[in-house]
């Protein structure tokens, strides 16, 4: 329980001091927003044209972009550490983590927030809004499967990261992986054959992201439910369970010294 | 001493010294050509499933496969140098370049290309080969591919000016990164990066043309992809214009650029 | 050839703007219209320097050295005032003037970071539009003279400061320099590299008779390679001597450094001027020509029991301590 309650903490403060420089978090917040919804335009001009792409509508486009945008989102503000945990793994950072009497992974991930996060959970918001609405409480289920999303996103960036320790200057190779994983994500899937589609669900884990939530609320079917919400847990656990084993082998000093 | 050298020669120098350390670059070149890839593979499905049931107007899936590679080609070619310029008068390292003896925007100008030009051969390679592999027919004409090329290029000449113009910014405003910003959305938008602006209203196409990013993406890519010479000479003709705009641009800009920048001092 | 730096009477006001206020309509003014404080950085300053000459520009952080150094090489132009530098007015003429300077920053580079020491060379040849004939003749022999053969071929990125620092020389010296400016040139480097650096700067000048403006933190480096010595402080000229005459007339001055066991010092002399005056430690500047030293010693031993003394000529450092001292008392 004190565990808990030390994440909450943790997250507060982060979330606090990126809050504390009001205009710089307007300014950054503002501008994902708008960053968002001009990326967004594209699908607006798109289906002006194109009435459907095989059963997808209009709806279902900015219900995916809106949970990929808030698992991105709620990823970046309440653990923004994943972005630089593979240069704190190669730079020898971790050892002041090391030292405290707290888990090391929840640290580092919750080391940080991003201000623009916040852009992105508006444009999630207001998104979900626009699509399935909240008076239904389907709104309320997609910000659930959001959520789910996010854990999968969080859990790719600590596994891509947790590499580092093993191989040495893969910090940009792990950023763009996921910048991949979030392009993949922002489009339908169901365009591809089932061997692309079977990477996707698998190696890389974009489907979680809004794919497969946005199938679950159009299907209603339970074990899609069970399939989202169980690949969570378990890419979850992968990830925690590849750092702790990297873990253990940094602190028997094997960690390769990339920066003399 | 005695100086033979034409006056140019250094630009020129600058230009072939950033061209030639494209090596030191491979890990961002594949980088850029790797999203590229995945880029146009998405897209390749997208637009094969949104044309499955009606018949629509201009263009094929095939034709907006191309037309996607060539904007893509042209946009991912371009060099950060507004960051580069940034960087060097937040640092410092600003002084120890102005008091060489050459144009500071035409010497980081000429550098900058040299990137790019580096940029443009290796993704054009990628566009290319992507386009033709995954649409399975390679569409422009040789002879309209060799003819209408350079258009791409061009643009990315016209692109670069525009950046080292926002890199000028940085004597004003230190951090560039919202300009930066808005031109890369306007890129998007209005010089229809993804989609031609055939598909989008006449209100905003007819906006669109009011900005050089039509003659930079829209136009060459439409160009080459249809074969359409009046297209092809449209984008000539508004880029040589664009480009004559932002010298004179420069020119003005710079000297009150310059005094603002003495606020930083020593 | 006569004076290649002329200043008269060159000014300097820098408008600042404030520091932007809190609340969202204050701050969007500000962004408008900023408030701004005039700040001085140079008052009428008066400078001239002889082809030749090796010159030293001194004075504490926020003196006018680096805007000084700007102005002259046309980075900034000065709010009043005339500037002219090899007979031309530097921000006018900037890059026509720079094809006949040399700069060398200490804390910044001209070297091309990731790239062969060569490769930069090369790029200087173009940039100061050398024949390749010279630039072949002149590499060699600064090759020769600052031994950097071995460098030619490796990334500056791996060099050692001392070694990047005489690449920086080879680099700055290609084009045969009438003035080299020196900003800060041996920070960071070791006793045996700051020797080097002084010996070869020294030499070319000598040899090429080459203008040598120099600012720098490091008395050593003046000592080593200066002639002339001008003092900046607060934007104003405060000294302008021979390097040899500033010393003499600190000739007749001793320093005693005296660590007593009493608190204050009530120890006051007209011909002792106090460099430093704190409980237990002080510094004083005794004038040998109207109280001899062994009378200074006497008097200080009778203000009671010390721990210790020491005498010794006055360094180039305290003398310039001493000056600054004397311009802030005459305020």
């Amino acid at each position: 329980m004190r565990l808990w309650s030390f994440f909450w903490t943790l997250i507060g403060v982060n979330v606090r001091a990126s809050l504390a420089l009001k205009r710089s978090f307007l300014l950054q917040m503002s501008f994902m927003l708008a960053n968002n919804f001009i990326f967004f335009m594209f699908w607006w001009l798109f289906f002006r044209k194109v009435p459907e792409v095989r059963g997808w509508t209009y709806a279902d486009v900015t219900l995916l972009y809106g949970i990929v945008a808030g698992a991105y989102g709620l990823t970046v503000v309440l653990f923004g550490g994943v972005r630089n945990l593979s240069r704190l793994i190669e730079e020898g950072g971790l050892d002041s983590y090391l030292t405290q009497p707290k888990p090391v992974l929840l640290q580092t991930l919750c080391s940080r927030s991003f201000a623009a996060g916040w852009g992105d959970l508006a444009t999630a918001l207001i998104l979900i809004g626009a699509s399935v609405g909240y008076t239904s409480g389907r709104g309320l289920l997609a910000i659930v499967l959001m959520l789910s999303g996010a854990l999968v996103l969080l859990a790719s960036g600590v596994l891509l990261s947790s590499l580092s320790f093993w191989i040495p200057r893969l910090e940009s190779f792990s950023r763009q992986v996921v910048e991949f994983l979030i392009t993949f994500a922002m489009y339908p899937m169901h365009i591809y054959d089932t061997v692309v589609r079977g990477l996707l669900f698998t190696v890389l884990p974009a489907a979680y992201l809004g794919f497969l939530p946005v199938q679950i609320l159009r299907e209603e079917r339970l074990e899609l439910w069970l399939w989202q919400l169980g690949a969570s847990l378990v890419y979850l656990v992968l990830a925690c369970l590849l750092f702790r084993s990297g873990l253990r082998r940094y602190q028997s000093g094997n960690r390769i010294m990339t920066r003399v | 001493m005695k100086r033979s050298e034409p006056a140019w020669g250094k630009y020129a120098a600058v230009f072939l010294l950033s061209f030639g350390s494209v090596r030191q670059r491979g890990g961002e070149l594949l980088g850029r050509l790797l999203f590229l890839a995945i880029l146009l593979f998405i897209f390749s499905h997208l637009w094969q499933v949104a044309f499955e049931g009606s018949a629509q107007s201009k263009f094929t899936d095939k034709e907006l496969l191309w037309y996607l590679a060539l904007t893509e080609w042209v946009v991912l070619s371009l060099h950060g140098v507004q960051v580069e310029m940034e960087r060097d008068i937040q640092s410092g390292q600003i002084f120890s370049l102005l008091s060489k003896p050459w144009s500071y925007p035409l010497s980081q100008y000429m550098e900058a290309l040299g990137h790019s030009f580096a940029n443009f051969l290796i993704l054009g390679g990628g566009a290319v080969g992507l386009a033709w592999g995954l649409s399975g027919s390679f569409l422009p004409g040789p002879w309209t591919f060799l003819l209408f090329v350079p258009l791409l290029w061009s643009a990315v000449m016209l692109g670069m000016i525009f950046q080292t113009i926002m890199g000028l910014f940085a004597f004003w405003m230190l951090d560039v990164q919202p300009l930066a910003w808005i031109w890369q959305k306007a890129i998007f938008i209005l010089g229809g990066l993804l989609l031609p602006l055939s598909f989008y209203p006449d209100w905003l196409e007819r906006l669109a043309m009011f900005t050089p990013f039509p003659a930079m993406l829209f136009l060459p890519a439409t160009a080459l992809v249809e074969g359409q010479m009046s297209l092809a000479l449209e984008a000539m003709v508004l880029q040589v214009g664009w480009f004559l705009g932002a010298l004179i641009l420069v020119k003005l800009l710079l000297p009150k650029l310059e005094r603002t920048f003495e606020r930083i001092g020593g | 050839m006569g004076e290649v730096i002329i200043c008269e009477s060159v000014s300097k006001i820098f408008r600042v703007p404030r520091t932007p206020p809190t609340g969202v309509w204050a701050g969007l003014r500000h962004w408008f219209r900023p408030q701004t404080i005039a700040l001085g950085a140079l008052d009428r300053l008066d400078l001239r320097v002889q082809a030749g000459e090796r010159v030293a520009l001194i004075g504490p952080n926020g003196a006018g050295k680096s805007t000084t150094i700007k102005i002259l090489t046309g980075i900034m132009a000065p709010s009043s005032g005339r500037v002219s530098v090899l007979g031309r007015v530097p921000v006018q003429e900037r890059t026509r003037l720079a094809l006949d300077i040399g700069t060398v920053f200490g804390q910044r580079s001209q070297l091309w970071y990731h790239l062969a020491v060569r490769e930069s060379l090369q790029m200087q040849r173009h940039i100061y539009e050398l024949t390749r004939e010279h630039y072949r003749a002149r590499l060699e022999e600064l090759c020769r003279v600052f031994d950097v053969h071995d460098l030619l071929d490796r990334p500056v990125s791996q060099l050692s400061l001392g070694q990047r620092m005489r690449c920086e020389l080879v680099a700055s010296l290609l084009h045969r320099p009438q003035i080299l400016f020196l900003d800060e040139p041996t920070i960071g480097l070791d006793v045996h590299a700051k020797a080097a650096m002084r010996h070869l700067v020294l030499e070319q000048s000598r040899q090429d008779g080459m203008t040598v403006l120099l600012t720098s933190h490091d008395t050593g480096d003046i000592e080593s390679l200066c002639d002339r010595v001008l003092i900046i402080h607060a934007g104003r000229l405060l000294i302008d001597e021979d390097l040899t005459q500033l010393k003499s007339r600190f000739f007749g001055k001793r320093l005693l450094k005296v660590t007593s066991e009493n608190e204050v010092w009530n120890l006051e002399h007209e011909a002792i001027v106090y460099l430093k005056r704190q409980p237990y430690v002080a510094e004083l500047l005794v004038d040998c020509n109207r109280l001899s030293i062994d009378q200074a010693i006497r008097m200080v031993l009778a203000m009671g029991p010390m721990r210790d003394i020491t005498v010794s000529e006055v360094p180039l450092e305290e003398i310039i301590k001493a000056v600054y001292k004397e311009a802030h008392e005459k305020k």
